[in-house]
């Protein structure tokens, strides 16, 4: 194990700052979500910018605006899409660039703040993210569920000393973006004009949002409908919606009574009875999660070999990175 | 011999799993019966054997690094996930070929038919089911929907209390929340439909009756179901990582229920 020694102190804590790394497997069948990083390829690439292993800890800030004061000189990388970071250092503001390794100094001062359409953010540390003390689960469900570790105000992060050369990987918000899905298990549930009216619409993220899911809003309004009675030109979902509960997983887009399409994310419950629309690709889920709420959504539906090899290339390019990265601090 | 006519339907849930089913030979859904539903506790046990060992072991605080370290390479399964008449399995698609699995659950299908292995896993499933007793306090304030629960049904709410009372519940499977177990059982006359609007926050360890099941929250959480009792604190947590059975109340399980009068601390 390595010296760990405290590199910042939380001023500000940002929105819903919670220490995340590794989701966890093998509970599921007991109830016990995974967890882990929303956007577990933006925190890759933010860890393999460091050598760190790609799920090392990290800080993971979905908005508002994070302060931290710099105890020691430290190694980072922000990664994520729609923040602003600057550091003010002998009262002089620098802008840092995301996905790119920079060195902040004793006496700084780190802010990452969210722009006008933030998606999630991840500050690395060089060695990974330690928590030192001031942390609480943020609520009950976390606390049993041991998700997470809350971020507060003087909380003090801690890591590994060590140093290395500077490197940087592009990652753009795109407005209008096609997220490729592979067709839902319930399908067969949603009669064709429903399934039609998901397809073809265009959905943005909803403001009601939380890392067990997201809303999905139409843009251009088709509706879908799951309840058989009702409107005749609406769309409806036969026979029936009172599915046996079954297993749901982070990337489905679930149908809820009543509601607009549902995106599951990484602390979602274990188990839904809801129809499943689709299951975004493992591949795209990095940018579904930082398009943030501005961006055009529409879904294409891959199969199974596609989405499998998108995760392939996904996995070879962080493969890539990590040798680049290795290569340079040798 | 209502299993030797089924079939196995798999069906892909993305690029990292599959649903497991049962239909018909008709190739109709098969009805949801506690009777299916033990082919299912057989067929997860029977999986979890062969193609997720590590699953048995599911107190995460108990393995050595080691042995987490090692489990995703021995292992074909990352998870192992037991619905209602359904079993969900997770698994890397970059690591572990789905034709294998298919093959692999076929198999064992096979087996479960020709009875091979579930003479052979009755006395290993038999030995983990346990008998709870679970002692609850039945109020207005621990049950905020018990009267009008009694008025719908039409019964007094002691006759309500004493009718829950005598059933035998038994754990269809565990999910929603950490520790959550769907139970079978309920007296038919006293089914009833969910709130409308779910509460913000269920107090932790609330009994409740949510259409045909009961339940108990294992921690304060938002929550649907209509709300009869509390159980004693002597129960709680009902579920914690700590434990070598984390949950409390596991697929298959019976339960029973005592009236008492206090919740106690």
């Amino acid at each position: 194990m390595c010296l760990v020694s405290p590199a910042m102190r939380v001023i500000e804590a940002g929105l819903g700052s919670q220490l995340r790394g590794r989701k966890r497997t093998g509970a599921k069948h007991l109830g016990s979500p995974e967890g882990g990083a929303l956007d577990p390829y933006t925190l890759a690439v933010g860890n393999l910018l460091l050598g760190n292993e790609p799920d090392a800890i990290a800080l993971e800030l979905l908005g508002g605006r994070l302060r931290l004061h710099v105890e020691s000189s430290v190694m980072l990388v922000v990664t994520g899409c729609g923040f602003v970071i600057t550091v003010i250092r002998d009262g002089q503001y620098l802008a840092l660039a995301a996905q790119t390794r920079h060195r902040v100094e004793k006496g700084d001062e780190l802010i990452i703040q969210q722009g006008p359409n933030p998606g999630v953010a991840y500050l690395c540390l060089l060695g990974g993210v330690a928590a030192d003390g001031q942390t609480q689960p943020n609520t009950e469900i976390d606390k049993a569920m041991s998700l997470g570790n809350t971020i507060a105000q003087h909380a003090k992060l801690a890591i590994r000393d060590d140093v290395f050369f500077g490197a940087h990987i592009e990652m753009l918000q795109i407005e209008e973006l096609s997220i490729r899905v592979t067709p839902g298990v319930d399908s067969h549930l949603l009669d064709e004009q429903a399934l039609k009216s998901f397809w073809k619409s265009h959905w943005q993220l909803s403001g009601n949002r939380n890392r067990m899911g997201v809303y999905l809003k139409a843009i251009t309004e088709l509706p879908i409908r799951a309840e058989g009675a009702g409107s005749e030109n609406s769309s409806t979902v036969t026979p029936t919606l009172t599915l046996n509960s079954h297993c749901v997983l982070p990337g489905t887009i679930q149908l809820p009574n009543h509601d607009s399409p549902v995106l599951l994310l990484a602390d979602c419950q274990t188990t839904g009875g809801y129809p499943k629309i689709a299951k975004v690709i493992d591949a795209d889920m990095w940018k579904i999660i930082q398009a943030g709420h501005r961006a055009r959504i529409s879904f294409e539906a891959v199969t199974i070999d596609e989405a499998k090899k998108a995760l392939s290339e996904q996995q070879q390019m962080l493969y890539r990175l990590d040798l680049a990265i290795s290569k340079m601090s040798d | 011999m209502l299993f030797e006519r089924s079939k196995l339907s798999l069906i892909d849930y993305g690029e990292s799993a599959i649903v497991i089913e049962l239909i018909a030979d008709n190739s109709l859904p098969l009805p949801t019966t506690l009777l299916i539903q033990s082919a299912f506790w057989q067929l997860d046990r029977i999986i979890k054997r062969r193609m997720a060992p590590h699953l048995e072991r599911p107190n995460l605080e108990a393995c050595s690094m080691q042995d987490l370290e090692e489990a995703p390479a021995r292992n074909q399964l990352s998870e192992v996930v037991l619905g209602n008449q359904n079993i969900t399995v997770v698994f890397d698609p970059l690591r572990t070929d789905k034709e294998t699995v298919v093959c692999e659950l076929d198999n064992i299908w096979s087996l479960v038919q020709a009875n091979a292995i579930s003479e052979l896993m009755q006395p290993d499933i038999a030995q983990t089911i346990t008998h709870h007793k679970i002692d609850a306090v039945f109020n207005v304030e621990t049950g905020p929907d018990l009267a009008q629960l009694a008025a719908e049904t039409h019964n007094s709410i002691d006759s309500l209390i004493k009718k829950f009372c005598e059933a035998e519940y038994r754990v269809l499977f565990t999910g929603f929340l950490p520790g959550f177990a769907y139970m079978a059982g309920l007296a038919p006359e006293l089914y009833s439909s969910r709130l409308a609007i779910p509460r913000q926050k269920v107090p932790a360890g609330s009994l409740a009756i949510g259409g045909e099941q009961v339940g108990i929250y294992p921690q304060a959480s938002p929550g649907g179901w209509k709300i009869i009792g509390r159980i004693a604190q002597r129960h709680m947590p009902i579920y914690s990582d700590l434990r070598t059975r984390p949950s409390l109340l596991a697929a298959a399980d019976h339960v029973r229920f005592k009236a008492i009068e206090d919740c106690g601390k």
